[in-house]
Parts: C-alpha cells; structure tokens; sequence
C-alpha cells in the first residue's frame, strides 16, 4: 500500500484495516505518536490528515491512502515553530507521554483559529488526556503562541 | 542550617487564604475551601474555589496552592509539578473510583475510568513556592494530599452539603451536587 507520510512516499505491506498508529510506529519506526488507550479517547496518538486532527489508534491504514498524514515528526510552519516555542518557554511537559498528541491538536487549533480564546481552547483540547495534567501550562502555551501574552 | 518545617501549619494556611483573596464577596453558588498538609518531608496548602449551579453542576473556576519544599532547586519545575500534583489530586477526588470485581478491576481503560480533562481544569490556577534554605523535600506528590479536602471543604462552603465519600462522582452516584435546603 502507497502512503504519504510527513510529504514522503512509502510503501508498506500491510492489511488496509491496521490501524494507522501500529503502520506508524511498527512498521516505519516512527515512535512519536503514542499509543494510550487505544479507543479513541486520549488523544495520545493524534496525527493530521489532509491537516484535520484524527486519532491514528482508530483509523484503518487503507482510509488514508492517498491522502497527507503528518506526524509530529514532520510537522512543520509557523504555527508548528510557535507552538514549540511557547512549549518549551512554558515547561509544560512533565512526562511527556500525551505531548506529542496534544501537540498535533495544539496546532491544528491554530491554523483555524489564530487567536482562540480559554472556551475555543479547552473545547479543541478536551479529547487530549493529561495525567501529570499539565492543562493551566497547555492553556497558557497555546496563547502564547498565538502571540496572545496574558 | 535551619530544619525544614519550623514554621506552623498556620502560617501556609494564612499564605494560602491571602492568596485566593479569602474573605472577599463570591458570586452565587461559588466557595472557597481551604487545606493543608505535609507529605514527603513538605507543607502544602490549597484553596480551591468551587461554583456550583442551579441545577448542582460543578465547576472549580480557580486554585490556589503554596509550598515550602525547603531548598527548591529548580522552582520552575517545582511549580509546574505542584500544578500538576494538586490537579491529579482533583481529579481523582471528582473522578477517581477503582473498583474490582472477581479479582479483575471494573475500569480497565479512559471509556469507564473518568479523568480531569482541560475543558474541567480550572481557568485561574496560582501557585507559590516558599523560599527556605532548610533540606529539600519532594515536590512531585505533596501538591496531592490536600487537594481533595479543599474541594470538599469548597463544596460545603458554597451548597452546605457535606462530601463524605471519594470520588464525589463515582458511578453509582449522581453526577450533580446536592444543595441543603435554603441554599
């Protein structure tokens, strides 16, 4: 199966409903996307297709072909660079376990809204689990990197 | 060098209450409650501001914590963790019901086992680290302890209803608070 990964061609031998999370880290070795409950619920393994926010654990790989995934290996622009930024100004990983999920979501937010406000933020990150809830830290992150200094 | 823990319970209790603004006007249907506690080797004490409304829904709009750790030797992280203890601490007072049955636990994975999530943490959240030259002591779980008797105190303050059973919203319970009379 022919897959586009972070703007890359590759090809993989496997059955169109694994899951993506599983073609990502077992078969490409590309371990930044976390597995967590594997049920749709955490948020841990959130990766973009065609730029929308989807939880890798639950998508079949054949749903995918032909379409943009983006992981947090590859995800790039400026909304991306901003969101590290404020990520490591703010210490907000402690883990670090759900960042790379919360992440993924993080920008997705930005790019559609470039200067979202406590009740966007919290109902675009309510589906990214925290354990060491590191939430007051994200909430403050994401407006930082939307320039939004409070 | 001066021993950890000389100062009174008192005085984070103070710190604390000066803090959240202990004392000032609420709105309706809000509380403030109060805690404090030493777990390993250190003082935390937490206020919490709980608004419950018409219909018993709870939200915890801010928090407020102070920690004396003794020597604290990165006060960034020792924030960041006692955010992040004193909220695990809410959560699983709120949400954090394990039970087992046939030697099996019933919550097995997130769809049965609630945790706080953002959209639940609250919007206003302060925290203060204690200046001290005295021994370190841990910063990672003290922020826990006194989490769950601030809620439960918050609680009373704004329904008169007395939290007697952790987690306040377990399965078999009503996910609404319930107000004494005259309320």
């Amino acid at each position: 199966m022919k897959l586009s990964i972070n703007g890359q061609a590759r090809e993989v031998d496997v059955d169109e409903d694994t899951p993506l999370l599983w073609v990502l880290r077992d078969h490409l070795g590309m371990t930044g996307t976390k597995y967590g409950c594997g049920v749709a619920q955490c948020g841990a393994c959130t990766v973009h297709v065609d730029g929308v926010p989807r939880r890798a654990c639950v998508t079949p790989v054949g749903s995918v072909a032909e379409r943009d995934v983006v992981t947090i290996e590859g995800l790039a622009g400026a909304e991306a660079d901003a969101v590290r930024t404020a990520w490591e100004a703010i210490d907000v990983p402690q883990c670090g376990y759900c960042q790379a999920g919360q992440i993924m979501t993080a920008v997705a937010l930005l790019k559609e809204v470039a200067k979202p406000n406590d009740d966007q933020i919290d109902q675009a990150m309510a589906g990214n689990i925290c354990r060491c809830a590191t939430y007051v830290r994200i909430r403050r992150a994401i407006h930082s990197a939307a320039g939004d200094d409070s | 060098m001066k021993q950890i823990g000389l100062l009174p319970l008192e005085t984070y209790v103070r710190t604390a209450a000066e803090m959240a603004q202990w004392g000032r006007e609420l709105p309706k249907g809000h509380g403030l409650g109060i805690a404090v506690h030493r777990s390993f080797v250190t003082y935390v004490a937490t206020v919490v501001e709980v608004a419950v409304d018409g219909e018993g829904r709870l939200t915890i709009p801010g928090v407020w914590s102070v920690m004396d750790a003794g020597t604290v030797v990165n006060p960034r992280h020792a924030e960041a963790q006692l955010e992040g203890g004193t909220l695990f601490g809410l959560s699983n007072a709120l949400f954090g019901e394990i039970t087992a049955k046939r030697g099996e636990v019933v919550q097995a994975n997130f769809p049965a086992w609630r945790v706080m999530r953002m959209n639940e943490s609250p919007r206003k959240m302060e925290v203060r680290i204690v200046e001290s030259d005295a021994p370190p002591g841990g910063v990672g779980e003290p922020g826990t302890p006194p989490a769950a008797p601030a809620l439960a105190n918050a609680i009373f303050a704004a329904t008169g209803t007395r939290v007697r059973r952790l987690p306040i919203f377990a399965a078999d319970r009503s996910d609404r608070i319930a107000k004494e009379v005259g309320r």
